[in-house]
C-alpha cells in the first residue's frame, strides 16, 4: 500500500484520513503542451512541401542535411517523450498527505530535490482556500492555505480539487485533535489577602 | 588545406545526447521506484514510459540506418563555396 511507503514512520495511533494531489487539469495542460511538440514536426512536414518545396527537397537530399535532420528529429522526440515522462513524475510525486496528526507535504522539485515537510496538526491556527480565475472556478480547484503558530511559514497545498471542503477538513482535524489533547490552562496564581 | 569531418562525427555527437536523454529518462525511473507508490496507475505509466522510449529508439534506429555514415563533409571545399573573395 503506497501511503504506508509515503507514512513510513507513522506516530502512535496515526491514521491518514485523506491524501491529495494537483487537480488533473494542471497535468493536462503539461499534456496539451508535449502533443502540440510532438506535432510540430508533423505539421511541418506537411506544410514545406507546398510552401517551401526547394528547401524541403534540400533536406531529404540524402547528403548531410539529411543525415542532420534525422539526428535532430530523433533527438527532439527523445527529448519530448523524455521530459513528458519527468512531467507525470512530477506531477505524480506531489503529494499532500493529511492524518489525524500532521499535514505533510511531499515535493518533486526537480530531478534531485525532493522536499518533505510536515506541520503538527497543534500548530494550525487558521486554513484559507483560494479559487482564482475561470478555469479554476469552473474546475474547482485552486490553493489551501494553512496558516501556523509562531514564526513557521505557511503551508501550501497548491491546485488541489474543492480547496474549499478541504480547508474545512483540515479546520475540522486541527479542532478534533485539540479537543483530544486539550491543553492544560494556564492556573491563576494565589489571590492577594 | 582542405578539413575533412566524416559524418559518423555527428553520429558521435547525437550519442552524447542520447545519453544524456536516457539519464534524464533513468533518473524519472529511479525517483518513481523510490519515492513511488507500486499501484496500478504507476506501474501502467512506468510500462507506457519504457516502450515509447524503446519504441523511439527502435525509430531512431531505423531512421539512421537510412543515411550514408561513410561520408564526409569537406570545411575546406565548404568553405571556397561561400567566401566571396
Amino acid at each position: 500500500m503506497f501511503l504506508d511507503r509515503v507514512l513510513s514512520h507513522p506516530l502512535p495511533g496515526e491514521r491518514v484520513i485523506f491524501y491529495l494531489r494537483r487537480h488533473w487539469v494542471i497535468f493536462a495542460k503539461e499534456v496539451a503542451l508535449y502533443v502540440a511538440l510532438a506535432a510540430t514536426p508533423v505539421l511541418l512536414a506537411w506544410l514545406m512541401p507546398m510552401y517551401v518545396p526547394t528547401m524541403w527537397e534540400f533536406l531529404w537530399n540524402g547528403a548531410l542535411a539529411e543525415a542532420l535532420v534525422r539526428l535532430a528529429l530523433s533527438l527532439y522526440y527523445l527529448g519530448v517523450w523524455i521530459f513528458f515522462w519527468h512531467a507525470w513524475t512530477d506531477y505524480y510525486l506531489d503529494v499532500w498527505l493529511v492524518t489525524n496528526e500532521r499535514v505533510m507535504s511531499l515535493e518533486q522539485r526537480g530531478l534531485f530535490n525532493r522536499r518533505v515537510a510536515e506541520l503538527r496538526l497543534s500548530r494550525v491556527q487558521d486554513v484559507a482556500a483560494t479559487v482564482k480565475g475561470f478555469f479554476a472556478t469552473a474546475l474547482d480547484y485552486g490553493e489551501v492555505r494553512i496558516q501556523t503558530a509562531g514564526e513557521e511559514p505557511n503551508f501550501i497545498f497548491h491546485d488541489v480539487s474543492n480547496p474549499n471542503d478541504i480547508s474545512q477538513k483540515v479546520l475540522h482535524l486541527a479542532d478534533d485533535w485539540r479537543h483530544a489533547h486539550p491543553q492544560p490552562t494556564a492556573q491563576s496564581g494565589p489571590s492577594g489577602p | 588545406m582542405i578539413l575533412t569531418i566524416p559524418y559518423i562525427a555527428f553520429l558521435g555527437l547525437y550519442a552524447i545526447f542520447l545519453v544524456i536523454m536516457l539519464f534524464l529518462g533513468f533518473s524519472s525511473l529511479y525517483h518513481l521506484l523510490k519515492f513511488g507508490f507500486f499501484s496500478p496507475t504507476s506501474i501502467t505509466m512506468t510500462f507506457i514510459m519504457l516502450a515509447g522510449t524503446v519504441y523511439i529508439l527502435f525509430a531512431s534506429y531505423q531512421e539512421l540506418m537510412m543515411v550514408d555514415w561513410s561520408q564526409s563533409l569537406d570545411i575546406g571545399l565548404l568553405w571556397q563555396d561561400i567566401n566571396p573573395l
